[in-house]
This record gives C-alpha cells, structure tokens and sequence, in this order.
C-alpha cells in the first residue's frame, strides 16, 4: 500500500499480505499475541482472557487479512 | 451494477466520512480489501494515511497525544437502493494515549454484529482503564465493561 496520499487518492486496496502484516503488528502491539494466533482463538471463541475492547478492535481488521468475521461459524459446522 | 459505479458509491460515502473525520485528525478512510464490485457487497474500511503509524493510528488534530483508530464495515445496496449511501454496519471508534512502547486506550466504541457469542454483537462501548484506574467503582475492571449504546456516527 502506497504510503504517499494525495486528495484525489480517495480509495486505496489494501492486498490481503499487507492485511496480515497489519493484523499481526495490531494483535501483538493490543494483545501481546501474533496475528496467526489471534486468528486461531477467534475462530476458537478462546478470548476471554483477553481485553475484550481489543478483541472487538481486531474483528474489524480480519476481513483486512482475508479472514470473515463469522469464520467461527465453521467451527460449529464441523464440530 | 457496473464496478464502477458501486465505487463512486463508495467513493462519495467515504468522501463524507473524511471531511468529518477533518475535523479531528489528517488522516483518511483509505484502505479497502481488494473485493470483486458487485452488489450487494460490503467493504471494510480503515483509517490511515501519510501521517498514521504502522497500526494505522491517526494523531488527533490539536492534540497529537491522542491517536485515533477508525474502522468501518459498509453495506453496498442493490439496484432499487442504487441512489442510497453505503450503511455503516460495523464499526470501531477509538480514542489512545500512547506510554512507551504501549496504548492506553481513552474510550471506545464498537459494533461487532457478526462475532460469536458471548462477544457482544449489539453496539457498546468501553470507557478505558486510563479513565477508570482511580475509580472507586470497579477501578480494576470497569474497561472490562461493555456498556450499550445505540450505533454511534463519526
């Protein structure tokens, strides 16, 4: 993602490589776990420990990283 | 529905958005997922910008103490709502203080219709531990708290 914005730069794509990287450095830096991990436990429904306003400020960077926010839904469909 | 076409859609919500979000920071609604352009179809946006840092956090205008961390989910219509603009349907709002290496988050708010229960799906907020730590109610817990709130607008 181009780092330079200009006012007719309106609507940038973010690829889902640079939506990882950006997830990742969010879930260490709020979190103190990797991006992998974080999506690992969300699709587990294994949050509770954590802080719950960061948890609900990382759902909004999944779709960024290619992951849907109802991917737990899955879980329950093979359990 | 032509790609482009959803596109301006989504170009002049967010046009709308940014000249709101103005008035409190430099920063913009940028970043969409590459996604096919048909409609009905949703986009995740997210604020950032020359200025932001590699969280995509925004220094609000006035007072670069505070970042700002913006996110939205947007709900593109069919053709019959061809002339609406795109629905906010999820969101984050939150106000940090950077310490060190850290965040410490001021407030927030959050729509996360879609996570699993018991996440809350309804629109809520949280009052962060830097406002709460010296509180006699619950000083350890209270950011813990998700208070209701109806959906809240930039």
């Amino acid at each position: 993602m181009s780092s330079v914005i200009d006012d007719t730069d309106v609507i940038q794509y973010m690829s889902v490589e640079e939506g990882r990287a950006l997830l990742d450095r969010r879930a260490r830096t709020f979190l103190g776990i990797s991006g992998e991990e974080f999506i690992r436990r969300y699709i587990a429904n294994d949050l509770a420990d954590l802080d719950p306003s960061s948890v609900s400020t990382l759902y909004h960077s999944l779709p960024l990283a290619g992951v849907p926010q109802d991917a737990w839904k899955s879980r329950r469909r093979e359990g | 529905m032509r790609g482009s076409r959803v596109a301006e859609r989504v170009r002049r919500h967010v046009d709308a958005q940014n000249e709101a979000l103005n008035c409190l920071t430099a920063g913009r609604l940028i970043a969409l997922p590459d996604q096919p352009l048909r409609v009905p179809t949703t986009f995740d946006v997210q604020l950032g910008g020359a200025t932001s840092d590699d969280l995509q956090l925004l220094p609000l205008r006035g007072d670069e103490a505070l970042l700002l961390d913006v996110q939205q989910k947007l709900l593109v219509g069919s053709m019959e709502e061809f002339e609406s603009s795109p629905l906010v349907i999820a969101y984050t709002y939150r106000l940090l203080l950077p310490a060190d290496e850290d965040y410490s988050e001021v407030i927030a708010f959050h729509w996360t219709p879609e996570a699993e229960p018991p996440q809350r799906t309804h629109p809520h907020m949280h009052v962060g531990s830097l406002v709460t730590a010296g509180s006699r109610f619950r000083p350890k817990d209270f950011n813990r708290l998700h208070i209701p709130t109806g959906p809240v607008s930039l």
